[in-house]
C-alpha cells in the first residue's frame, strides 16, 4: 500500500519537486518542524523532560484558564477589527498609487517608511503622545477636560490598533502594488475595447486577479499584528490593561513561569485555528485559480 | 488520501527529526563531559526521607558549571580555593554581566532568564545557580530545583549551629522543602529614638505589633507633640509595600486564584497612607518640619535596611555621642498572630539543579561556600562602609563563624572611624545588640508579580492622578489576570 | 478632457500627499528631533513616565518639531560614547545580507515546487510550513535551543544566519506570484520538452522579478528588526546587531533614541528608495504584458 503510493507520488510531479523543495525542507526539518513537533509533544505532558503523559490535561487546563479565554477574545477582537481595516486601508492607497500622480515615488516612500522606524523610536512617540503629562493630555487640559491614563483605558486598543495599521500599512501596500503588477495591462485594453466601464474593470479585473494576493496580505497581516505584541509589551508591561491583554502575552507569561506544556498547548490553540482559516482561505485560491486557468 | 500524506508528512519530520538529534548527539559528547560517566544520584534527593548524600568520589574528575546573572569575584574567588582544595573538581563560572556598570539593561535579564529556562527544561542547565535574578517560585513548582534543606539535614559534616537556622528554617516552603540556600542577607527593622519614646508616655509592643497598631501609635505619639513626625519612611510605595507583604494572605488567595485589591482592606491601606502623607508620616528626601521647639530629629521612628555590620556600629557610635536622642532598633509590624521576630532579605541564593548528575559534588561545594572559608582572602576591613549590592563581603553572612569572627576583628580593631564625627569605640555590649537581631530574623522579605503590578500602579493614587477605587480596580484586574493563567 | 484628468489626477495626488503626510509624520519627528540637544530633549521630554502631583501646576510634555538649536551632538555623542554602535551597525549587516540572500535563493526555489508542481502532501506540508511563521518565538524556544545546540551553533552567527535563510516567509510571498502566472506562459516550453529546470530558470523566475524585489526589501526590513534569535544565541555583546540595542536602549540613553534611530533607518531607506523603481517602473516595462 505505502509503496504503492510512493510510486503514484513520483509519476506525478512528486520527482521533479524534490530538487526544488529538498534545500528548504532540510532546513526547514531542522530549525522549525522539528522544534514544532516537539512542542505538540510537550503539550501532552507534564513536564519537559521526563514528564508523564498527562493526555488533554494541558488543553483543559488551558480552557479553564480565565485568563486564556480572555487574552483568546482580545486576539479574536483585536486581528477581527486590525486586520480588515489595515487591508482595507492598503488597498485603497495601493490602487491610489497605481494611478497617474505627481511626486508618486516621494508619497510612496513616505508611506512605506513606517516599516523601518526602529521599537525604541516608536515607543518614545507614543509616549510623548500617550503620557499622563503627554501631548493628548495636554490638549485635554486646554479644553478644561480631565486627563487620561490613555493605557490604562479602553483606548489603549485604539492606540494599539493605529500603531499596527501605521506600521504595516506600507508592507501590505508593497504586497498590494507587486500583485496589482502582475495583472496584464492586456485585460484591461480588452475591456475597454469592449466598453467596460472604470467601475466594472475594477471589479472583473483589477478584485479578481488581485484575489491569490489578497489571501496572502491577509495572512501576513494576521503575522503582522501577532508582532505588535513587542510594541505593546514595551509600553504597557506583561500585565496590561484588560483590553490589552493578548494571546502573546499569555505566551511570553507561561514561558517565563517555564510552563511549556500550556505554552505548547496554547500555541497549537492558536496554530489550529490559523490552519482552518487558511485552508478555508486555500481552497477558495484553488477554486479560484482553476477558474482563470 | 488526506491521511496519508498527513502520515508521511509526519514520517519525513520524524525521521529527519532522529536523523539529526543522533548524529550530533555523537559530536555532542565531548565537550559534555559533566553528563557523561556518572551514576545518577538525583533519585535519592527526591524522596521524601533525607537520604545522606554521598560524598563526593575523590577520584572522579568532575566539573560543576556555576551560573549566574552578574559577575561576583567573591565566586571566582572562591571558586579557585576550592579547586585548590579539590584538584580533581573543576568549577566553571559562568554569568552574563561582568560589571555592574557595564549594564543590568532588560535585554541581559531578558537573555538570562530565556537561557535559563531553556537549559533547565532541556535537563541540562547548571550544576549551580545564583537564583537572585530569577523566579524560584517558579522553578521549584516545575521541580527543577533539588531539595537543599534534605542533604543539609543528611550531611553530618554541616555543623547546623555554625549557621543561622532562624533564616535558613524561615526560607523553607510551606511543605517544608528548602531549595535555596543564601550566602548572607540584610536585615529590615524599625529604628526608634529611645529618649523621646520613653518620654511620651505611649506604650506599644514591637514583637507583636500589627501595621494599624503601629499607625495608631505614631499618631497618639504625633497628637501630643505637632512639632514631630511619627514615622519617617522611604516612600509611599515602600510604605504600601511593607503593609501589603504583611497582609499578602489576605490580599492574595492562591489556592482559589482570586484577589482582594478591591476590598476595603486594601483601599484603607492606600488611604491612610495618603491621609498620614506629611502630617505623622514623613518620607525620606522631604523637608522636615521648622519648629523652634524641636531639637536635632524630631521623629519617633524610621526605617532601615541594614546590610552590613558595619552600618548597625555607625547608629552605635551615633548613640554614644548624642546624649539626648539614643536609637535602638525594633522589629517591623507583622501580620495578626505571627511570631515575633524581625524581617531579613536573603541575598545570593543558590540553588542546586534538580536532575543534576554532580549533586554530591555541587552540596560539598555550596556547603564550602557558605562556610564563607574563602573570604578570608577577600578580607572584610573594619572600614567597609559600601555595599554594591552584589558583593558577599560585609554583608551578614549566613555562617555565623564567619559573622563572629570577623565582628570580633572589627571590635578588637579599635575605635572606628565613622563618616562624621570622630573615632567611636565598639563594645561587646553594641555587639550583644546586634546579634539578638539578627538571631531573632525569621520573616523574609519577598517580592514577585503581584506586589510589582501593584508598586507601579499605586503612585498614581498617591499623587491625586487617580482615586483609590480606580488604583484599586486596576490592580485587582492585572493581579486576576494574573492567578488565573 | 486632458483638463479635467489633470484636475483628477491634481485632487488625487493632494489627498494621497495628506494621507503620506500624516503617516511620515513620526519618522519627521524622528529626524528633528535628532538634531536636538540632550539639554532640549530632557527639557520638552523629561516628564515622560514621572508620576506628577496632580495638585501642582499642571506640567506637560513639549513637543517639538523644530529643534531650538540644531547640532549633532547626539550623533557625535552615539558614535563616540557608543564605540560598539558601529560595530553593532557592522553585525547587523553581517546577519541580515546572508540571510536575505539565502532565504531569496531557498524560497524561490521552494515556491516552484509548491506553486507549479502537483505532488501528494502538498497542501499538508504547506499548512505546516505556514503554521511555524505565526507562533511566537518562545513557543518553539526550548527545543530550539536543543536543537542549535545539538548542531554546535550556539553563539556563533550560525544560529541566527541559517533560521533566518530557512525561514518560510519567502515561500509564501514568491509561491503566490508564481501561482498566479497564467499556465499559458509554460505550456509552450512543456510541448518543446523543456524540464522543469529550464522552465522555473527561464520563463518563472524572470516574471517573478517584481515579487523577488518586494521580497527582498520586506525581508531587509524584518531581519534589520530582528530582536530575539540574536539575543539568545549570540553570546558576545559585540556580536550584537543594532536592533537589539534600539529595542532594549534604556531610558538614561533617551537622549539619543533619535540619533541612533535615524542611523539606525538609513540603510532601509536607501534600499527603498534604490529598490523603488525597480519595484515600480521596471515591472511595467518588463516583458509581464504578456
Amino acid at each position: 500500500m505505502n509503496r504503492s503510493w510512493v510510486r503514484r507520488w513520483l509519476r506525478k510531479d512528486g520527482i521533479a519537486a524534490i530538487p526544488f523543495l529538498a534545500p528548504s525542507l532540510a532546513g526547514f526539518c531542522l530549525f522549525f518542524a522539528v522544534p514544532l513537533v516537539m512542542s505538540v509533544y510537550y503539550s501532552f505532558f507534564d513536564q519537559v523532560t521526563d514528564g508523564t503523559f498527562v493526555g488533554l490535561d494541558n488543553y483543559r487546563e488551558l480552557l479553564e484558564s480565565s485568563s486564556f479565554r480572555k487574552a483568546a477574545g482580545n486576539t479574536l477582537l483585536f486581528t477581527g477589527v486590525g486586520v480588515p481595516l489595515l487591508i482595507l486601508l492598503s488597498l485603497g492607497l495601493a490602487l491610489l498609487f497605481n494611478r497617474q500622480l505627481w511626486l508618486k515615488n516621494a508619497m510612496k516612500t513616505a508611506v512605506v517608511l513606517p516599516l523601518v522606524v526602529p521599537i525604541a523610536s516608536i515607543v518614545m512617540i507614543t509616549q510623548i503622545f500617550i503620557d499622563w503629562n503627554g501631548v493628548l493630555n495636554a490638549w485635554l487640559h486646554r479644553l478644561d477636560l480631565p486627563r487620561v491614563d490613555w493605557l490604562n483605558s479602553d483606548g489603549a486598543l485604539m492606540i494599539i490598533l493605529l500603531i499596527y495599521v501605521w506600521k504595516n500599512i506600507g508592507y501590505n501596500m508593497i504586497l498590494f502594488l507587486a500583485g496589482l503588477q502582475t495583472i496584464p495591462h492586456s485585460y484591461y485594453e480588452t475591456a475597454r475595447i469592449e466598453g467596460a466601464g472604470s467601475l466594472r474593470q475594477f471589479w472583473g479585473i483589477t478584485v479578481v486577479y488581485l484575489t491569490p494576493t489578497l489571501f496572502f496580505v491577509i495572512l501576513i497581516s494576521l503575522v503582522n499584528s501577532f508582532k505588535v505584541f513587542r510594541e505593546t509589551y514595551m509600553l504597557a508591561g506583561a500585565y496590561p490593561y484588560d483590553r490589552l491583554y493578548m494571546i502573546q502575552h499569555y505566551m511570553n507569561n507561561m514561558f517565563f513561569s517555564l510552563d511549556i506544556q500550556k505554552l505548547s498547548a496554547a500555541a497549537i490553540f492558536m496554530a489550529g485555528f490559523i490552519v482552518i482559516l487558511m485552508s478555508g482561505l486555500l481552497k477558495i485560491e484553488h477554486r479560484f485559480l482553476e477558474n482563470i486557468s | 488520501m488526506k491521511k496519508i500524506s498527513m502520515f508521511v508528512v509526519s514520517c519525513l519530520l520524524i525521521v529527519v527529526f532522529t536523523g539529526c538529534t543522533s548524529a550530533s548527539g555523537e559530536g555532542g559528547t565531548d565537550n559534555q563531559i559533566t553528563n557523561s560517566h556518572t551514576e545518577q544520584p538525583g533519585a535519592s534527593t527526591q524522596a521524601t526521607q533525607p537520604a545522606a548524600m554521598p560524598s563526593p568520589d575523590p577520584n572522579k574528575q568532575s566539573t560543576l558549571v556555576f551560573s549566574m546573572y552578574k559577575r561576583d569575584s567573591y565566586f571566582e574567588t572562591a571558586a579557585k580555593a576550592y579547586e585548590k582544595e579539590h584538584p580533581n573538581t573543576k568549577i566553571n563560572v559562568k554569568y552574563i554581566v561582568k560589571n555592574t556598570s557595564e549594564d543590568i539593561s532588560r535585554a541581559k535579564q531578558e537573555k538570562f532568564k530565556s537561557t535559563m529556562i531553556a537549559d533547565f527544561l532541556n535537563g541540562k542547565g547548571p550544576d549551580l545557580v545564583v537564583m537572585d535574578a530569577l523566579p524560584a517560585d517558579k522553578y521549584v513548582a516545575k521541580g527543577l530545583l533539588a531539595n537543599v534543606g534534605d542533604m543539609l539535614k543528611g550531611d553530618p559534616s554541616f555543623k547546623k549551629e555554625n549557621y543561622y537556622m532562624n533564616i535558613l528554617d524561615s526560607l523553607q516552603t510551606s511543605e517544608g522543602g528548602l531549595y535555596m540556600l543564601p550566602l548572607s542577607f540584610s536585615l529590615h527593622t524599625l529604628t526608634g529614638d529611645q529618649q523621646l519614646l520613653e518620654q511620651s508616655g505611649v506604650h506599644f509592643n514591637d514583637q507583636s505589633w500589627t501595621w494599624t497598631e503601629f499607625l495608631d501609635t505614631i499618631q497618639q505619639l504625633t497628637a501630643k507633640r505637632d512639632d514631630r513626625y511619627g514615622f519617617m519612611a522611604f516612600d509611599e510605595n515602600n510604605l504600601l509595600l511593607n503593609m501589603a507583604r504583611t497582609d499578602y494572605n489576605r490580599l492574595v488567595d492562591a489556592v482559589n486564584r482570586t484577589a482582594h485589591f478591591d476590598s476595603d482592606l486594601f483601599l484603607g491601606m492606600l488611604e491612610q497612607i495618603k491621609q498620614m502623607k506629611g502630617q505623622t508620616v514623613l518620607y525620606y528626601g522631604k523637608e522636615l518640619k521648622q519648629t523652634e521647639g524641636s531639637k536635632g530629629f524630631p521623629i519617633y521612628f524610621g526605617e532601615d535596611e541594614l546590610l552590613t555590620p558595619y552600618q548597625y556600629f555607625q547608629y552605635a557610635a551615633n548613640m554614644q555621642n548624642s546624649k539626648e536622642h539614643s536609637l535602638v532598633f525594633y522589629e517591623k509590624p507583622k501580620a495578626e498572630g505571627q511570631q515575633p521576630g524581625g524581617y531579613f532579605e536573603p541575598y545570593l541564593k543558590i540553588a542546586i539543579h534538580a536532575k543534576s548528575s554532580l549533586q554530591p559534588e555541587a552540596w560539598d561545594f555550596l556547603k564550602f561556600l557558605m562556610s564563607g572559608q574563602a573570604s578570608a582572602a577577600a578580607a572584610w576591613g573594619a572600614n567597609d562602609l559600601t555595599y554594591e549590592g552584589q558583593g558577599f563581603n560585609g554583608t551578614f553572612p549566613i555562617s555565623k563563624s564567619l559573622y563572629t569572627a570577623k565582628t570580633d576583628n572589627m571590635v578588637q580593631a579599635g575605635p572606628l572611624q565613622m563618616l562624621e564625627g570622630g573615632p567611636v569605640k565598639i563594645t561587646e555590649q553594641d555587639l550583644k545588640k546586634l546579634d539578638s537581631l539578627v538571631t531573632s530574623a525569621n520573616k523574609p522579605i519577598f517580592d514577585g508579580e503581584i506586589l510589582q503590578i501593584m508598586a507601579k500602579e499605586s503612585p498614581a493614587y498617591f499623587h491625586g492622578q487617580k482615586s483609590a477605587q480606580e488604583v484599586a480596580k486596576i490592580i485587582q484586574n492585572k493581579v486576576t489576570t494574573y492567578l488565573n493563567e | 478632457m486632458t483638463i479635467s484628468r489633470n484636475l483628477s489626477r491634481l485632487l488625487l495626488s493632494l489627498f494621497t500627499g495628506l494621507v503620506a503626510a500624516a503617516m511620515i509624520l513620526p519618522i519627521l519627528l524622528t529626524v528633528t528631533n535628532s538634531l536636538m540637544t540632550e539639554r532640549e530633549m530632557s527639557f520638552n521630554y523629561g516628564l515622560l513616565g514621572v508620576v506628577t502631583d496632580a495638585s501642582a501646576q499642571a506640567k506637560f510634555v513639549n513637543l517639538k518639531l523644530i529643534p531650538d538649536w540644531v547640532t549633532l551632538s547626539q550623533y557625535a555623542k552615539l558614535l563616540d560614547s557608543t564605540p560598539r554602535f558601529l560595530q553593532m551597525f557592522w553585525n547587523s549587516i553581517k546577519l541580515v545580507v546572508p540571510i536575505v540572500v539565502g532565504q531569496t535563493a531557498v524560497a524561490t526555489l521552494a515556491a516552484y515546487a509548491f506553486a507549479r508542481l502537483r505532488f501528494k502532501g502538498r497542501n499538508v506540508l504547506f499548512m505546516v510550513y505556514l503554521i511555524t511563521m505565526v507562533l511566537p518565538f518562545q513557543v518553539t524556544l526550548v527545543p530550539n535551543y536543543l536543537m542549535i545546540e545539538r548542531l554546535g551553533l550556539m553563539n556563533t552567527s550560525g544560529a541566527v544566519i541559517l533560521p533566518g535563510v530557512f525561514g518560510v516567509f519567502g515561500i509564501f510571498m514568491i509561491r503566490q506570484f508564481m501561482a498566479n502566472l497564467p499556465y499559458v506562459y509554460t505550456e509552450a516550453a512543456r510541448m518543446d520538452g523543456a524540464g522543469h529546470g529550464r522552465i522555473f530558470w527561464e520563463i518563472i523566475l524572470p516574471l517573478t522579478k517584481p515579487g523577488l524585489a518586494a521580497l527582498v526589501i520586506l525581508l531587509f526590513v524584518d531581519y534589520w528588526n530582528m530582536v530575539e534569535q540574536p539575543l539568545i544565541f549570540l553570546k558576545e555583546e559585540f556580536d550584537y546587531p543594532l536592533s537589539l540595542y534600539l529595542a532594549y536602549i534604556q531610558e538614561s540613553e533617551r537622549g539619543v533614541i533619535f540619533a541612533a534611530s535615524v542611523l539606525y533607518m538609513t540603510p532601509m531607506v536607501l534600499l527603498f528608495l534604490y529598490a523603488e523603481s525597480d519595484l515600480v517602473e521596471g515591472i511595467e516595462h518588463s516583458g509581464i504584458k504578456g
